[in-house]
């Protein structure tokens, strides 16, 4: 029996609270059920001396150690002044109402232990409970903020020792979660642990300008700065729809104009900037069936006009608004009707739902997911199918923003049905499905130990759903194909499936919606999809 | 930040090892870097003629080209490039051309 | 002994209702925060599945049909039922509803005794063998909802310090004030148990009290009754200390948190409220976030550097 976690284990500086045993995580079919290749890397020396990562030897914020007992303090300090403000309407208005009620209400019960891929994945460490983080900020605000009287203290258990190390291990644990929400969408009582780690990683973004890299300095403000988190300028832009405009040629015979900048377009459509670099099949194919079934639409130039990313929405409420006011501006000045979001699940729930309350006046545009388009254009005949093309099995991946965070369950699916013959669901689906691993950001944090972590214990759920999907024929010789409509989880499932070698053992790939589509479309000459680009 | 030793010179480079001051980057560098990488011998010129690409699409764009392009552009496939490259084109070739890490969801 | 508990009953129910009420008060007086709704959404067309009104194109120009009876039955249900301890966990389930059923009907007993009372000074005799239709009816509702909270909250009490203590997630989140919690509630439904079974059979004492209570004459009790009697009255009292407001909160927050999926539509009061929330003035000390601004003005300028676009 695993020994019980105390808060003293937590507190305690030096250490480090969870060693991950590869031998502990959650089981995986075979071939994959040996031994972790390679385990999650150690720092090396050099990078202990200014990261700590004495939560579980993984690094997503490294925070660097203070040099003396007066920063400490100050670096405390501080962070308590962030907490208070999180319970104060003019600096917290935005989420209030769901955190004082997860703080008040939670009994604790450990119903949504389970409920979380992370917890289970990792066999079932105790760090990882959606429970812990609530616990440790329950301990600050009942310590340091509402400074309640010891012996009360005593009978709530709700004493905490902080220190710089404590913050230190509750900062990276906060970017252990991937705010799927799973133990929410189980709660009895209505709470949202996952919503803690959000406000969490707030208090370090918001009040301390602590935040993953990849998520600010060269996420969210590269973004506004250049207009994508990619770094991508509107100049590259174009180069790159050139090339989109040849391939498509090349693929289909056809001669398409990526229409750029159209005023007065009816839709203006916001991919991830991560399909213009890393995925550009998915905008051909958008481009191939939008024009095939005669839509007036448009891309944009403006800043974050053409990068529909929001990672504002996993960490930072400003960002966040600075973000989703940009890309109404840009629909704006374009004067186009409505925004249309491409295949990203973070995208959409940030632009279309969360964004819902930042918007007044005439930032007012309305917003929607391309997915009920697609559906439209698909189910009403304009297009020819021939659904033989896709002769091979396939699987839905539900992005948690899209699914359980925004209710689009079904217009994927009857997509799917009419032009994949052999689609079959994933155990468990739609809105109670898994996180690919890489929600919240991890995907992109691309730096030290951070990858490993996520390839190995937050994937590991999908990873095993999407063999067990295809059990039928889990050898290399039958081609699968795993459709994720969201960037994000494409780029979990890159990383995950090399990590694994899951091309050469299962042959397994992963692609958009979009991409199935026009690979059945019956009028094209050869197969769309390039299965050696796996 | 950590600093990176190549051919006896010191550079800063981020957690991964990509150079974080692109105009620091010099032939030496790449060359250096190669046996990092665990290239044997001297960067062929098919070596040069990718790293070249990639720097010059990075001066001109500001961002890495994309792999598609990059294949076409130069005439490699993918299987080539990890041949030249073993840790491929992001991580390897990028790399070696002084790129900083692609961000974003790429 | 009789005035007394007469006094305590009274502040014990004008406590419990005022703290309560400003406990509700205190929820709903919450700013409207950003959506963060999670589905399925019980009001919606296809909740089975978990669908929004998203799936549609051009949402905004379809109706939004909300079924809110399906969801009002929905949220209540599991008050009595707590399905998902049924589904995910057996044990815990096995004394957390009996518990929670001692506590709904320790209530409700003693809000029908008040009603029985209100009869018996009409006239109406309540006893087994009562001529009248009501009052039998009133004995054996009576009967079932104490002996059900007697028997439940006892078997409840005992069982969760048990299972909390065995199951190694419990324990660990388990605090002091828990155990005694159970305890004293133990010491509540066992007094009502023992009094029940030993000295009164008929419950009899109970309509004694509460026509004691309306009518403001004390009433001549057992004193083992009298002392379950000033048991419950601290239980009342001590109620609005503990978590247990959830019977309501939980609701609401599926309301107003879970299931708000109201859009903000240009002209409506939804955005009035918006833009008054973002004249708020923001403090936060984050390098990127101009503390001393509103957030309108945070979102739109900012901490930033240059924001311009380089020529295409």
């Amino acid at each position: 029996m695993k020994k019980n976690f105390h808060i003293d284990d937590f507190t305690h500086p030096g250490g480090q609270v969870t060693e991950l045993d590869p031998a502990e995580l959650s089981p995986l079919p075979p071939p994959y059920d040996k031994r972790e290749k390679p385990p999650i890397r150690k720092l090396t020396d050099e990078q202990s001396t200014r990261m700590d990562a004495s939560l579980d030897g993984v690094v997503a914020i490294g925070l660097t150690p203070p040099k003396s007992p007066e920063e400490e303090k100050a670096f405390i300090d501080k962070f308590l002044a962030g907490i208070e403000k999180l319970f104060s309407t003019d600096d917290n208005w935005t989420f209030l109402q769901p955190l004082v009620h997860t703080l008040e209400y939670c009994v604790k019960c450990q119903i949504c232990s389970d409920a979380c891929p992370v917890y289970v994945s990792s066999g079932r460490q105790d760090i990882y409970r959606p429970t812990m983080r609530p616990e440790l900020f329950r301990r600050i605000v009942s310590t340091y903020i509402k400074k309640e009287h010891p012996l009360l203290r005593k009978i709530k258990d709700s004493d905490i020792d902080l220190n710089w190390q404590t913050l230190a291990r509750l900062g990276e644990l906060a970017y252990r979660c991937t705010l799927c929400r799973r133990c929410a969408q189980v709660c009895p009582l209505s709470c949202d642990n996952a919503l803690i780690s959000r406000e969490i990683r707030k208090v370090f973004s918001q009040q301390m300008g602590i935040a993953p890299k990849e998520i600010h300095e060269k996420g969210s403000v590269q973004q506004l700065r250049v207009g994508s988190s990619t770094g991508m300028t509107p100049a590259a832009l174009r180069n790159i729809l050139e090339f989109a405009e040849e391939e498509i040629e090349e693929k289909t015979g056809r001669k398409i104009k990526i229409p750029v900048d159209k005023k007065g377009a009816d839709i203006l459509l916001i991919h991830n900037a991560g399909e213009f670099i890393a995925w550009p099949e998915n905008l051909e194919a958008f481009a191939i069936i939008l024009d095939a079934a005669g839509v007036d639409w448009t891309l944009s130039t403006e800043i974050a006009g053409y990068d529909s990313v929001n990672y504002g929405v996993w960490y930072d409420d400003f960002q966040f608004a600075r973000v989703a006011i940009r890309q109404s501006q840009a629909a704006r000045a374009l004067g186009v009707r409505k925004i249309s979001l491409g295949e990203c699940g973070h995208a959409h729930k940030a632009g279309i739902v969360v964004a819902d309350r930042v918007l007044v006046g005439d930032l007012i545009i309305p917003r929607e997911s391309s997915l009920p388009l697609l559906e439209e254009i698909v189910l009403s005949g304009r297009i020819k199918f021939d659904p033989s093309r896709n002769h091979f099995p396939v699987t839905l991946h539900d992005p948690c923003n899209m699914v359980r965070l925004m209710g689009i369950v079904e217009p994927q699916r009857r997509i799917l049905r009419k032009i994949c013959p052999q689609f079959r669901e994933m155990t468990p689906h739609g809105v109670e499905n898994y996180c690919c691993g890489g929600g919240s950001g991890f995907a992109i944090t691309q730096s030290t130990n951070f990858p490993d972590w996520r390839n190995s214990v937050s994937g590991r759920m999908k990873m095993k759903q999407i063999l067990e999907a295809f059990q039928d024929a889990p050898g290399p010789e039958v081609k699968k194909y795993v459709c994720a409509p969201c960037s994000n989880c494409k780029g979990q499932f890159r990383d995950m499936f090399e990590y694994y070698d899951v091309w050469e053992k299962s042959g397994i790939l992963y692609g958009g919606l979009v991409e199935l589509i026009v690979n059945a479309m019956a009028d094209l000459k050869k197969p769309f999809i390039q299965w050696e680009w796996h | 930040m950590p600093q990176l030793e190549v051919g006896g010179k010191s550079y800063e480079v981020d957690e991964d090892g990509f150079l974080q001051e692109l105009d620091k980057w010099g032939r030496d560098f790449a060359q250096g870097y190669a046996t990092i990488e665990g290239i044997e011998g001297e960067l062929t010129e098919e070596h040069w003629k990718l790293i070249d690409y990639i720097r010059e699409y990075y001066a001109q764009f500001g961002i890495a080209p994309m792999i598609r392009k990059m294949c076409k552009d130069t005439g490699f496939d993918l299987k080539k490039i990890y041949t030249l490259f073993p840790s491929g084109p992001a991580k390897g070739a990028c790399k070696l051309a002084g790129l900083s890490k692609p961000t974003g969801c790429v | 002994m009789g005035t007394l508990i007469i006094v305590l009953t009274y502040i014990a129910y004008v406590f419990i209702v005022v703290v309560y009420t400003i406990k509700i008060v205190a929820w709903l007086k919450l700013p409207p925060h950003i959506r963060w709704d999670l589905y399925p959404v019980i009001h919606e067309e296809n909740y089975r599945y978990g669908g929004s009104y998203y799936e549609q194109p051009e949402w905004w120009t379809k109706p939004r049909p909300r079924n809110t009876w399906r969801s009002l039955f929905y949220s209540l249900k599991d008050n009595f039922y707590m399905g998902e301890y049924f589904n995910r966990n057996r044990t815990y389930w096995l004394c957390l509803l009996p518990w929670h059923l001692g506590f709904i009907f320790i209530i409700t007993f003693h809000i029908l005794c008040f009603f029985a009372a209100v009869t018996m000074v009409g006239g109406l005799e309540i006893t087994a063998g009562s001529p009248q239709l009501l009052g039998k009816g009133f004995y054996y509702l009576l009967l079932l909802t104490g002996g059900v909270a007697f028997v439940a909250g006892t078997f409840g009490s005992i069982g969760m310090p048990i299972v909390r203590l065995a199951d190694r997630g419990l324990r660990t989140y388990s605090m002091p004030m828990n155990f005694f919690n159970y305890f004293f509630f133990l010491v509540v439904y066992g007094s009502g148990l023992f009094a029940w079974l030993m000295l009164d059979p008929t419950l009899e004492e109970y309509r004694a009290y509460w026509l004691g209570l309306i009518t403001l004459t004390p009433p001549e009790l057992h004193p083992l009754t009298v002392l379950h009697i000033v048991l419950f009255d601290i239980f009342l009292i001590y109620l609005p200390f503990t978590r247990s407001t959830h019977y309501i909160t939980r609701i609401l927050a599926y309301y107003f948190i879970r299931w708000d999926d109201e859009p903000n539509l240009p002209g409506g009061k939804m955005e009035k409220q918006i833009a008054s929330l973002l004249e708020r003035k923001v403090s936060w000390e984050g390098k990127h976030i101009p503390s001393g601004k509103s957030w309108a003005e945070a979102a739109t300028e900012s901490g930033l550097p240059e924001t311009k676009k380089d020529t295409p």
